[in-house]
C-alpha cells in the first residue's frame, strides 16, 4: 500500500467477513478468460482507482437489485473486507443519502495487490462478454 | 477535399485537416512512428499516398494497413476515449487526454507485427491499462492520468509477480518487458 495513504483509519465496525460489491460496466473489456484457471475473471483494473478511494457497497446493507439499479448489463463482483485489510488497505463506511451501503477502500492499491484481489473476487452477477443475454446470477 | 501529390506533403496535408478526428489521430500516430524511425511502417507510409486522393481517405488507408493487433488496440483506445463522464457508474471522468496520447504512443512503439492482441481497459479517475496474456505470462501496463509514468506488472508462468514503474521515454524498459512477454 502507498504509505502516503496511511492517514485512513480502518472502520472495525465493518467485519472482515463483510462482502464488498463493485459494479463492472459492460462497455469495456473488464471480463476476460483466465488461461491459468480456465475461469472468467475481472481485470485488475476493476480494483484500481487513481484517487486511492475505491467505491464499494456493503453486501449486508444492500441487495443486488439496489446495487445495480439504474444500470444495464453491469456485472457485480464481491471481495471480502479481510482481503483488502490483509494487504494494508482501510475499509471505511461512507453512507450516502441515496446509498446507505456505500463504503470506501482507502489507499492506492498496488498492481500486485490488485491482481491478488482479483483472484479473491467472486461473481455475484456475471454478464459474459459478447453474450449479453447470458447472465449468471450466482 | 485536399489532394496530395507527393509523399513529402502527407504530414502537412493531414496537419491542415486537424478538425477531423480521424486525420488528427492518424497524424499523431504517423508523427510518432516517424520519430521512432520505424522503417516498415514509414516506408509504407511514404509510398502509399496516391495523387488525387483526399487526406481523410489516406488516413483511413493507413490505419487499414497497420498490423491487425495494433489496429484493434487503437480502436479500443478510441472507444475508451469516447466514453462519457460517469462511464463506470462511480462518477469517473472521461479518459485523460495525456493518458490517451501516451497509450497510442506506447502501442505504436511496439515493433512486432505479430504481437498478441492486448485487452485495454479504462481505470477509474482517467487512466488506462493495457493487458496481455501470452503463453502463461501476463503483462499489465497502467498509464496514469496526467502523467508520463507507466506502472507495470509482470506475472510469470509460476504465478510469481513483480511490479515497477518506467517513464514513457524509457523505451529500453518497455522493449524489455515486451520481449519478456514474447519469449519469457
Amino acid at each position: 500500500m502507498d504509505e502516503s495513504n496511511a492517514q485512513w483509519v480502518d472502520d472495525h465496525t465493518i467485519p472482515d467477513s463483510e462482502g464488498l460489491w463493485r459494479r463492472i460496466p459492460p462497455s469495456v473489456s473488464y471480463i476476460a478468460p483466465d488461461a491459468k484457471t480456465n475461469t472468467w475473471r475481472p481485470s485488475s483494473g476493476v480494483f484500481i482507482d487513481q484517487r486511492g478511494e475505491l467505491s464499494v457497497n456493503r453486501a449486508s446493507l444492500t441487495m443486488v437489485e439496489q446495487t445495480l439499479a439504474g444500470t444495464q448489463g453491469y456485472s457485480l463482483v464481491e471481495v471480502k473486507a479481510e482481503v483488502f485489510r490483509a494487504r494494508g488497505y482501510a475499509v471505511v463506511a461512507d453512507p450516502l443519502p441515496e446509498n446507505p451501503a456505500h463504503a470506501l477502500v482507502c489507499g492506492k492499491i498496488s498492481k500486485i495487490h490488485a491482481r491478488e484481489i482479483t483472484r479473491a473476487a467472486t461473481w455475484i452477477v456475471l454478464h459474459l462478454p459478447d453474450a449479453a443475454t447470458d447472465t449468471r446470477v450466482i | 477535399m485536399t489532394s496530395i501529390t507527393a509523399s513529402a506533403e502527407l504530414v502537412d496535408v493531414i496537419a491542415e485537416s486537424e478538425e477531423a478526428p480521424t486525420a488528427l489521430d492518424n497524424l499523431r500516430q504517423w508523427e510518432f512512428l516517424e520519430r521512432q524511425g520505424r522503417r516498415a511502417f514509414t516506408r509504407w507510409l511514404r509510398t502509399t499516398p496516391t495523387p488525387g486522393v483526399d487526406a481523410q481517405s489516406q488516413g483511413i488507408t493507413m490505419l487499414a494497413n497497420l498490423p491487425l493487433w495494433l489496429k484493434s488496440a487503437l480502436a479500443d483506445v478510441a472507444r475508451i476515449a469516447a466514453l462519457p463522464a460517469n462511464w463506470d457508474s462511480y462518477g469517473s471522468p472521461p479518459l485523460n487526454e495525456i493518458a490517451r496520447q501516451n497509450a497510442v504512443k506506447l502501442l505504436a512503439s511496439i515493433e512486432y507485427e505479430d504481437f498478441p492482441p492486448p485487452s485495454i481497459v479504462p481505470i477509474s479517475e482517467g487512466g488506462l491499462q493495457i493487458e496481455w496474456q501470452y503463453n502463461r505470462r501476463e503483462l499489465e501496463l497502467e498509464i496514469v492520468a496526467g502523467s508520463h509514468q507507466v506502472l507495470f506488472l509482470k506475472v510469470h508462468e509460476d504465478d510469481s509477480a513483480e511490479e515497477g514503474t518506467f517513464s514513457m521515454i524509457d523505451r529500453g524498459t518497455l522493449q524489455a518487458l515486451l520481449a519478456w512477454l514474447r519469449v519469457g
